[in-house]
């Protein structure tokens, strides 16, 4: 988890890692939104397995597979079981009783705990919206040069210096892990037992203990940095030098997004428009029926 | 392999089994049919198939209310429709496999009918379009649709949509469709819209009741004879303050130009100030007579020209610390010789929502009477009678769900009765209480849906779930 290639970007060969990083930027704005505006469980899950497969696609490894699944198990089933016992909209079924009303002390003092389903539900959506973002992301970092990915933010009208920022960011959490990872070995080697760490005293002892000197480290590294890209002549408006154009595929690909977006957006704004009574078409009967199903 | 690539794999694994679940979860929970391996429903039946119809809802013993469902097998026996409560028509073979499903989108959907040859069905929906859709019984796809009870108007805001809640079809393929629309005004006060349309088989609107405007009465049911030469339907206005434009208690339609033939008023009996027919009347097959049981517990047998012949009072309120309860009445049926009451629940007259501390001792009763008004038979059921069906006047099912008072679950089911006695119960026990049944015209099949319930300990029973029972005695 703290090896720094883990986390960095991979050439490849694949139709991923070839797809122009407009688009993938592009893709991962429309997903950004989309899956806030999507509330069905259906779609939500046919988005996320739709970015799995894009990880099978770019032949990620099975480091990287392990590591983006824990990461979305840890997501998914948190969400699921916190929304599932501490559901509080009604209405909500229990579908199983953790602790009976009835229970002494325990059942008394919570009226009973119980798994609901709605809560269940809610936190699948919820869980989902997480996970896709979260895959999409790892899958956009592990297949786009961050040199492509500037020119790209570049390209689509983010400030230069935002852009610049954002994939700084990006690039400093692999050497950040690689710093904490160098940390723990230090400590290690000064004889830091990790068992000791286990009650909660020792953890947030440990934490202090490892953060101080990745902190100092990284703000070393931060000030080198700017200084680098200061004498460099960093905002004073130097500019890159202008993407190539998109490709016909890309352009297709992007402009396929951009429709399929735009249709979904309009329908789930009729129903949205329906649903709160302020506007109604019978023509559009079946824009409804679509939108409660899929959007 | 080292044991950090067995670490690897087994994450790796975990989260694929967790994605398969999540996707059984979102696609798959909500659908599974189960096939059973031939258990005894009891008796005579075998059950043979159940099937998740979706999630609803669990009802507990703290509030009144039901969960629905509507079932109706096509004149073959050869087909089973359901109509959910979470907006889903599904079609069943009589083996109980899904034949299609068809979401109903925005709408609820609130009557099902099938066509005399059992090719269409008729599936009658609560939205703003208000509409009735013609269905091809066996691919689902759609042959026609009217927007009929659209002209009950709707109030997006308020959500008061129109509907056809309730359908029939008569022997010439006419469908016979009763809208009806609910709104409250600004001060409280509860408005209904009502109408009978009759429709040709092709979806042409051939009259409708009234010819200008609605009813301004709350119209729940209407029964239609065999030939489709009279329809018939009860009000139930209970708004005492109000004066209503049809404020009469049962009318009778010519079903050939939707005039009316008769009307007539039963006079409330006190402590009720209104007459309420609910869950009837009903015409009999041959038209001569018409039975109607009234909320406050009274039974009536009128004649084809509206006449009364008899009249029972099967439930008399009872005064409990100045507040009545009462077993309401509901379904009224003529069967051949015998005419056929029921009771449901115990009501508090002062709030319907809350379970009373006692039963009514007429509550939840099946009362069986001859055409002269003689009485023949009654049969008490454990719980809550939710619907009966019948095929013919040799036997009769009843659906019975939870009682509120015993808090006993195990009366939950759907209970055979032979008749006229009405003795020789069989029971086809379910799990949750029961909310609907069918009984399909061949006599072999009984459907039912049940429905989950939590019980006091937080236990839940039961799902809301389809049962299918085979015939497969002679018993």
């Amino acid at each position: 988890m703290f090896a720094r290639q883990l986390w960095e970007a991979e050439a490849g060969s694949t139709p991923i890692h070839q797809l122009d990083g407009r688009v993938k930027l592009m893709l991962l704005a429309v997903l950004g939104i989309g899956v806030i505006l999507i509330d069905s469980p259906r779609t939500l899950f046919l988005l996320l397995a739709a970015t799995l497969t894009g990880h099978a696609a770019a032949k990620t490894s099975l480091r990287r597979w392990t590591l983006l699944a824990l990461f979305l198990l840890i997501a998914a089933w948190g969400s699921m079981v916190s929304q599932a016992m501490f559901y509080n909209q009604e209405p909500r079924n229990p579908i199983v009783c953790l602790i009976a009303p009835a229970t002494p002390l325990l059942g008394r003092l919570t009226d009973g705990v119980y798994i609901y389903q709605e809560g269940l539900a809610y936190g699948a959506v919820q869980a989902m919206r997480s996970c896709i973002m979260l895959t999409y992301g790892f899958l956009l970092c592990w297949t786009t040069d961050p040199r492509e990915l500037l020119r790209s933010l570049v390209f689509w009208r983010l400030p230069y210096e935002l852009s610049f920022m954002a994939v700084t960011g990006l690039r400093f959490l692999p050497v950040v892990l690689s710093e904490t990872a160098t940390v723990i070995t230090a400590q290690r080697l000064r004889g830091f037992a990790a068992s000791k760490a286990m009650s909660p005293a020792g953890a947030v002892r440990t934490a202090f203990r490892t953060l101080w000197p990745v902190l100092a480290r990284s703000l070393r590294r931060a000030v080198t940095l700017a200084m680098s890209v200061e004498s460099r002549g960093f905002g004073s408006g130097w500019r890159m030098a202008a993407m190539p154009p998109l490709t016909t595929g890309g352009k297709a690909m992007l402009a396929g997004c951009l429709a399929a977006a735009l249709l979904a957006g309009a329908a789930k704004l009729l129903y949205v428009f329906q649903f709160n009574g302020w506007a109604h078409f019978a023509g559009c009967r079946f824009v409804y029926d679509f939108a409660r199903q899929w959007l | 392999m080292r044991t950090s690539d067995l670490w690897r794999w087994l994450i790796v694994l975990i989260f694929a089994a967790s994605l398969a679940a999540l996707g059984w979860y979102v696609f798959m929970a909500d659908s599974g049919t189960r096939r059973t391996a031939g258990r005894e429903g009891g008796g005579s039946y075998r059950q043979t198939a159940q099937l998740a119809l979706g999630q609803v809802e669990v009802k507990n013993y703290q509030r009144m209310g039901f969960t629905r469902g509507i079932l109706r097998f096509s004149p073959d026996s050869g087909l089973l429709a359901v109509g959910t409560e979470n907006g889903q028509v599904i079609m069943l073979s009589r083996e109980g496999e899904v034949l299609w499903r068809r979401p109903a989108g925005l709408g609820k959907v609130t009557a099902l009918e099938f066509s005399p040859e059992g090719d269409c069905l008729y599936v009658g929906e609560t939205s703003a379009d208000g509409s009735l859709y013609c269905l091809d019984a066996a691919s689902g796809r759609e042959r026609w649709k009217n927007s009929v009870a659209a002209g009950l108007g709707v109030d997006l805001k308020r959500k008061s949509h129109p509907g056809v809640i309730r359908l029939l079809a008569d022997r010439t393929g006419r469908v016979f469709a009763l809208g009806q629309r609910y709104d409250r005004t600004a001060a409280g006060e509860s408005v209904y819209r009502g109408q009978i349309f009759c429709l040709s088989p092709e979806g042409a609107e051939l009259w409708r009741f009234p010819a200008a405007g609605a009813m301004d009465a709350w119209v729940n049911w209407m029964g239609a004879d065999e030939q489709g030469r009279r329809i018939v339907f009860g009000t139930a206005n209970f708004d005492t303050e109000r004066r209503y434009r049809y404020d009469k208690n049962i009318y009778c339609l010519n079903a050939g130009s939707g005039a009316e033939a008769w009307s007539s008023s039963l006079e409330p009996a006190p402590p009720f100030q209104r007459t309420i027919l609910r869950g009837s009347p009903n015409i009999a097959a041959d038209g001569e007579y018409v039975a109607a049981m009234a909320s406050d517990g009274r039974a009536f047998l009128l004649d084809a020209r509206g006449r009364e012949l008899w009249r029972r009072h099967l439930s008399a309120p009872k005064k409990l610390d100045e507040i009545y309860l009462n077993a309401v009445g509901r379904d009224a049926y003529v069967l051949g010789g015998l005419v056929v009451f029921t009771t449901i629940n115990t009501y508090n007259n002062a709030n319907w929502q809350l379970p009373t501390p006692v039963e009514h001792p007429a509550s939840n009763s099946l009362f069986v009477f001859d055409t002269a008004g003689k009485f023949v038979a009654r049969w008490r059921a454990g719980g809550g009678i939710e619907e009966i069906a019948f095929a013919s006047a040799r036997q009769i099912a009843v659906a019975v769900g939870r009682n509120t008072k015993t808090k006993d679950p195990a009366v939950h089911g759907i209970y055979v009765l032979a008749l006229p006695d009405a003795a020789a119960a069989e029971k086809l026990a379910t799990d949750g209480p029961c909310a609907a049944v069918a009984v399909s015209p061949d006599e072999r099949l009984v459907a039912g849906i049940e429905a989950p319930l939590q019980l006091d300990d937080g236990t839940i029973v039961g799902g809301y779930r389809l049962w299918l029972w085979k015939k497969t005695g002679s018993r």
